[in-house]
């Protein structure tokens, strides 16, 4: 990838991954597990980004989180609060809402992908 | 316990900089560390930990990840910054003279002392003052922005002209002066190296001869060429950047050469010349070599905090 791309990437993760973090915490899920499910589904997320965000997360109230042991092995499970599930879905309108503007301006500008 | 594992998790503890939280941070790495392992390399061993935790990062990029967004200081703070420390500089610049002039110490407790220096001292002393009142507001600003509250800070509101005239010598730097510069200073280290000193005196059948002792000569030429390597070093700066910061380099280090000039014990030991003691010319010396080195400093800060602050309003 060159570095404009991931810039770009970068830039555009922002929001897109709190979105993706609160989708992946509706059932309670530690965060290997999160890495596995975006992984099957062909998304690769960095353990550096994503246990920092989830405390970000954490933080603003929108996931809380509970030690549990393993088979004696401790996981930090997450799950999605109301107020989250609340951010979520006003995320998911604005992305919604960005989709169909750049859809639109892409036809009216009659720009093609390559 | 794998060895390994927290050495790797005691090296992010020294980078990791939390409020709080910081062992339940560490605790997750631990145990997505021992997950993947297990998982994905079938054991969990010290070589199956050592191959997860370098595809984990390094500490510090670890620790970098968890701060994201902290700053020291807030971005809207930046201006105050510079503008405050230019305020306090100047209380610290006009106490350090009064000072000076009252021969006496100064001390506002815990904030500020400045003991009883004499005029050469005090010029030495007002780069150490500058660092340190840059030091003292961005603490300030530190604990304000640690706040995270609107606080409403006075604005001071210093008329800034932009300068119209080049912010440094706009002349390039020319080759044939560099050269002319360094043989310059090959002839003055041959008259060093011939003599043992800068400071002779006398043509005749006996040639120059040095005009204060062995040691006190040897002492100040080597001031001089010190100080004539930093003028030269800091013109060859010039042809890679136009930073005012060379000038302020340069000049900061003069000072300091002239402070360190300044430690050396001299007697009254006549020297050749019947008008001028050791004694005398050391003072003079330093005097000269400090004031200009100040004033250069001075206005090199001056003008780039003018600089900053005209671009700061533009």
């Amino acid at each position: 990838m060159d570095a404009d791309s991931s810039y770009l990437e970068i830039e555009m993760n922002r929001g897109f991954l709190q979105l993706l973090v609160l989708a992946a915490t509706e059932q309670r899920a530690y965060g290997y597990l999160m890495v596995k499910q975006m992984k099957e589904i062909g998304y690769t997320i960095d353990e550096n980004t994503l246990y920092p965000l989830l405390r970000r997360l954490e933080k603003n109230g929108w996931v809380q989180s509970e030690w549990e042991i393993h088979s004696d092995r401790p996981r930090k499970f997450y799950v999605i609060t109301p107020s989250g599930k609340a951010v979520r879905e006003k995320g998911l309108a604005i992305w919604r809402g960005q989709n169909a503007v750049l859809s639109m301006m892409m036809e009216i500008n009659n720009v093609r992908e390559s | 316990m794998y060895a390994n594992l927290e050495t790797y998790l005691e090296e992010i503890s020294h980078y990791l900089v939390l409020s709080h939280g910081t062992e339940d941070v560490l605790a997750e790495i631990r145990s997505h560390i021992l997950e993947k392992a297990g998982q994905e390399h079938g054991v969990v061993s010290e070589e199956t930990v050592i191959k997860v935790i370098s595809d984990y990062g390094s500490p510090q990029r670890v620790a970098a990840r968890y701060m994201e967004g902290e700053t020291l200081i807030a971005p809207t703070l930046k201006k105050y910054l510079l503008r405050y420390t230019a305020i306090v500089f100047v209380i610290h610049v006009a106490l350090t003279l009064a000072a000076s002039l009252l021969k006496t110490s100064v001390v506002i407790f815990p904030f500020l002392y400045i003991p009883q220096l004499s005029s050469a001292a005090g010029l030495f002393y007002l780069p150490t003052a500058f660092i340190y009142d840059l030091g003292l507001v961005g603490i300030f600003f530190y604990f304000v922005t640690r706040q995270a509250k609107d606080v409403r800070l006075p604005w001071f509101n210093i008329r800034v002209r932009p300068s119209e005239a080049p912010a440094v010598d706009d002349s390039e730097p020319r080759l044939y002066r560099l050269i002319l510069m360094l043989a310059g200073y090959g002839a003055v280290v041959w008259v060093y190296l011939r003599f043992e000193t800068l400071f002779v005196f006398g043509v005749g059948p006996d040639g120059p001869q040095p005009l204060f002792s062995p040691a006190v000569s040897q002492w100040y030429s080597l001031a001089v060429l010190a100080l004539v390597a930093v003028g030269i070093g800091g013109y060859i700066a010039r042809f890679y950047t136009r930073s005012e910061w060379i000038d302020v380099a340069t000049s900061a280090i003069g000072l300091m050469i002239a402070g360190i000039v300044n430690i050396y014990p001299l007697e009254s030991e006549p020297s050749r010349l019947p008008f001028l003691s050791e004694r005398t010319f050391g003072t003079v010396f330093v005097l000269i070599v400090a004031f200009t080195n100040a004033l250069g400093l001075l206005t090199s800060l001056f003008r780039l905090a003018r600089r900053m602050l005209a671009s700061i309003r533009a």
